[in-house]
């Protein structure tokens, strides 16, 4: 996620409140690809995960007015991604039977025998193991985005690594 | 990355950091700081961020769109002060003017030609103001009294009523 702007992302969201179209496009190329790639684990579709992405940045102006980060933007657009990536599927279902089930934790995308090895786990612990390992978030921002206590966050990727650990011996 | 290689990593990376993760461990929950120093956690996760398949490509036509959203509402944003101090100067004026007559009974103050102006349309109007307005002492609230606030209003400072 580098990018030429090294402003952090509350400065850039202050400069947003101020009326700085321009800061609104650094946050924009930070994150983007990020959003997407969110959006598509949840959804599994390529043009919904491009619809999550517009309707993940029209949420993220419509909260700036009181927006106040204590991580980086990640927490904000992750549980906004993933819900609305969600609600596309649910939508999709309705208008075209899918026959798998929907991905609640986002493993959709990932291949196969990674899939498989991540399968075992409990959803909850995958969804922190993906958000640790799969989108590099740290242990802060993860609690941040899930809105679960830092406590609860160590504890799911302990019992996660323990899993796996069980799982691969 | 195939899954050999990344349950080698996983094996690895467990037996060396079953402490790290367990919970109530790190400062301030900064595991991750620690962990990512570590060469081993380091590949774990970059092995895992290769597992990640390539987003969609986002097409040129949506990152307009989106980025003029933006455009469109934080202009929007940059106007709403200047309307609120254009809304805050109508708002003193409106005041200012409306709410003089209050004003002359709580602080007392020079009067101007608004106050003339304001006695003018209340005799027009055929209303009785008050007696305070009788600046002349002559007994009544008239035109008389409307033309000597006017003249004292456009007076120049030191030149007091001529007779």
């Amino acid at each position: 996620m580098k990018d030429p702007d090294g402003r952090p992302d509350q400065e850039l969201i202050e400069a947003c409140r101020r009326g700085d179209d321009d800061a609104f496009a650094v946050l924009y190329h930070r994150y983007r690809d990020w959003v997407v790639a969110v959006a598509f684990r949840f959804c599994g579709n390529r043009e919904d995960a491009l619809d999550v992405l517009q309707e993940a940045f029209s949420y993220l102006l419509r909260k700036l007015p009181t927006l106040q980060l204590k991580g980086k933007l990640t927490t904000l657009l992750y549980p906004a991604a993933k819900h609305l990536a969600l609600d596309r599927g649910k939508k999709t279902r309705r208008i075209t039977p899918i026959p798998d089930e929907l991905d609640p934790v986002g493993l959709t995308g990932i291949p196969a025998d990674a899939r498989e090895l991540l399968e075992g786990l409990a959803p909850l612990q995958q969804e922190v193991l993906g958000l640790r390992y799969i989108d590099g978030l740290d242990l802060k921002d993860i609690a941040l985005a899930l809105r679960i206590p830092l406590g609860t966050v160590k504890s799911r990727l302990h019992h996660a690594l323990n899993a796996l650990r069980e799982k691969l011996s | 990355m195939h899954r050999d290689e990344l349950e080698r990593l996983l094996r690895e990376d467990l037996a060396s950091s079953q402490d790290e993760a367990s919970p109530g461990t790190g400062k301030d929950g900064d595991v991750s700081g620690a962990s990512d120093q570590r060469p081993l956690r380091k590949r774990l996760a970059d092995a895992l961020n290769r597992l990640r398949p390539p987003p969609p490509e986002v097409p040129g036509a949506l990152d307009e769109a989106i980025l003029a959203m933006g455009r469109v509402r934080l202009r929007r944003r940059r106007l709403v002060p200047i309307l609120a101090v254009a809304a805050g100067v109508l708002l003193a004026v409106t005041a200012t003017f409306f709410l003089r007559e209050d004003s002359v009974v709580a602080q007392p103050r020079p009067l101007d030609i608004v106050d003339a102006y304001r006695l003018a349309l209340r005799l027009d109007r055929n209303e009785t103001p008050e007696s305070r307005w009788d600046v002349n002492d002559d007994g009544r609230v008239d035109e008389a009294d409307v033309a000597i606030l006017a003249r004292r209003a456009v007076a120049l400072p030191g030149a007091g009523d001529k007779k």
